[in-house]
């Protein structure tokens, strides 16, 4: 099993063979570069003896982050499936990685870059060795998160690849309620990705090799704007 | 040898399969015109989306048309450049994984030089040397193909494009969009009686240039408009595009004289009107050269002429590197040859 995640700043991919793991291996993908992890997925295959038609299954994280990114892992992971003749199943990226905290945390919420001044968030409590979603993936602004999780009056770890200013934004707000990954924790690990690539694909059998979408959580900017001016033009007078 | 090539750099999606660089086995082409003409243009966001979306079900489509398994291709080729990045992304990293999987060579196509390749796809005997001119909405060039691989730019367009000029008119004259097409049919129902341009200062040179004849042709309805008078549109058409496919000849025929060059070849949407196929076609004949062009439908973009380049290519330089990244604003600028005949 092949996991890859290109949705932040840095790319992911992992390998499992039943309970064991092959390789995991990240590398900085921003800015641009994520069409590279092809170059990358052959170099550990390589390194690790390991040969591409042993894959089974292809699993990828399909955001929510960068578009471009997700796009890029998409169709890699597309082009593996396809050309290997194998399914490929999408993970939602802050799922996997949720599964960098603890088991025992209260609560987790993955963080990823949004545009200017807004993130994307989701919320999960930890459930019998999985991760049950407590608010699913959305976007936020800063403020808006903050006051969220306070609400939620229970101690949460803070995942992802966010800038400073947001993590000092929501330390401010939280104080102690908040805990903050460190290093490798903040990053996709592409061997969650595809351990729970591969429960889904146990549980639905369900190939989504034309079917699979990124995540966007937006539409592109033309379509609002373009509906917007639809539905001035219904306005009457 | 079967190659795949993979062409997302605007807003068609297309895959086809070309054996030895010449056979077309396959060649499908999903145009998204639909989604973007209420924008008015082409959006980049929703052009990666649309690709993303199709491009696995495209990719199957190509080798069942073609009725071929996956185990018998041996190159995977794909557009880096130039383009819009996301969907030039989404092509690219599809291509490469594909590479990965079946254990073939990946090689990275120049998109420019690929529409020189619909040629080798249409004519199975064409050979180098040759000389190709290149007319399209983005690029009006003149270059010298003395082997595969290689190019020598003879000249270029100073300012507009021709393409771009033939949209510019079919705007002033009220024909819409696309203007190409749009002109070169009224065109045949005027006289070609007009003098746009008294001289053409670029004579003696291989350069061109257009914007002179599109800004004599904005004035001239403007100046009818003002005093009220009708504007003779399909009389106009027809000395605009008289006076395009004049300069464009020019250059031509004198660089296949200068360059003791016997064949030629035509890219690119613009090689698609009608008086500049008749016209070059005529003075071809008289002169013993053998001319090419691609039917329209290789005109346009698609993956088999970057299936083509991309087999050609191997065969000179082999394999791309699995890293290449992906280029927007990728170059295609042969050396420029006897700069001297372009100094005015
Ligand atoms: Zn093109």
């Amino acid at each position: 099993m092949l996991g890859i995640d290109t949705s932040a700043q840095s790319g992911a991919v992992g390998m499992i063979d039943g309970e064991q793991v092959v390789f995991s291996e990240q590398m900085k993908i921003r800015p641009g570069g994520s069409e590279q992890i092809p170059a990358l997925i052959a170099e550990t295959l390589d390194r690790t003896g390991r040969d591409v038609k042993e894959l089974e299954l292809i699993t990828v994280g399909i955001g929510p982050g960068s578009y471009t990114g997700v796009r890029v892992g998409l169709a890699i992971a597309k082009g593996l499936a396809y050309g290997l003749g194998v399914p490929l199943v999408g993970v939602p990226t802050f799922n996997a990685l949720a599964l960098n905290g603890p088991a025992d945390a209260k609560l987790i919420c993955t963080l990823a870059r949004s545009r200017k001044g807004e993130v994307y968030a989701a919320l999960y409590r930890p459930d019998g060795g999985g991760m049950a979603e407590v608010i699913p993936p959305t976007i936020w602004t800063v403020p808006e998160l903050a006051t969220a999780l306070k609400e939620k009056g229970q101690p949460v770890l803070i995942l992802g690849e966010v800038l400073p200013e947001v993590q000092a934004e929501l330390a401010m707000v939280l104080k102690e309620q908040a805990a903050f990954g460190r290093g490798a924790e903040n990053v996709v690990d592409g061997v969650h990705v595809a351990r729970l690539g591969l429960s889904y694909w146990m549980a639905t059998r369900e190939n989504q090799l034309d079917t699979v979408l990124p995540l966007y959580l937006r539409r592109t900017e033309a379509e609002v704007r373009w509906e917007e001016r639809g539905c001035r033009a219904d306005v009457p007078g | 040898m079967l190659c795949l090539g993979v062409e997302t750099s605007c807003d068609e999606t297309a895959i086809a399969l070309v054996e030895d660089g010449r056979k077309i086995r396959s060649n499908l082409i999903l145009s998204q015109i639909d989604k973007h003409q209420k924008f008015g243009g082409v959006v980049p966001e929703l052009a990666a989306r649309c690709h993303l979306e199709v491009i696995s079900r495209l990719t199957a489509e190509a080798l069942q048309e073609a009725e071929v398994a996956p185990e018998a291709i041996d190159l995977v080729a794909a557009t880096y450049g130039p383009g819009l990045i996301g969907g030039l992304l989404v092509g690219l990293s599809l291509a490469k994984a594909l590479s990965l999987a079946w254990k073939v060579p990946f090689v990275g196509v120049n998109h420019v030089e690929g529409h020189i390749y619909a040629n080798f796809l249409a004519h199975r005997d064409l050979e180098p040397p040759l000389i190709c001119l290149t007319v399209s909405g983005g690029h009006t060039q003149l270059v010298l193909m003395p082997e595969h691989g290689r190019y020598e730019l003879l000249g270029q367009t100073r300012d507009d494009a021709a393409g771009e000029a033939f949209d510019k008119v079919a705007r002033v004259l009220g024909l819409g969009y696309p203007g190409g097409p749009r002109v070169d049919r009224l065109a045949k129902t005027g006289q070609p009686t007009l003098t746009l341009v008294q001289h053409d200062a670029l004579a003696g040179t291989y350069d061109f240039s257009f914007s002179g004849l599109k800004t004599a042709v904005v004035n001239l309805v403007h100046n009818l408009e003002q005093k009220g008078e009708p504007i003779p549109v399909a009389d106009v058409a027809a000395s605009f595009q008289r006076q395009v496919v004049t300069i464009l000849m020019d250059r031509t025929f004198r660089a296949l004289e200068e360059n003791n060059v016997k064949t030629l070849a035509l890219s690119g949407g613009v090689a698609a009107n009608s008086e500049l196929r008749a016209r070059f076609a005529a003075e071809a004949e008289a002169r013993g050269v053998k001319l090419y062009y691609p039917p329209l439908a290789l005109c346009t973009d698609n993956a088999a002429m970057i299936a083509a380049c991309g087999y050609f290519q191997w065969l000179r330089e082999g394999a791309s590197p699995l890293a290449l990244a992906a280029n927007p604003r990728l170059r295609f600028e042969p050396p420029l040859v006897g700069a001297d005949k372009n100094s005015l």
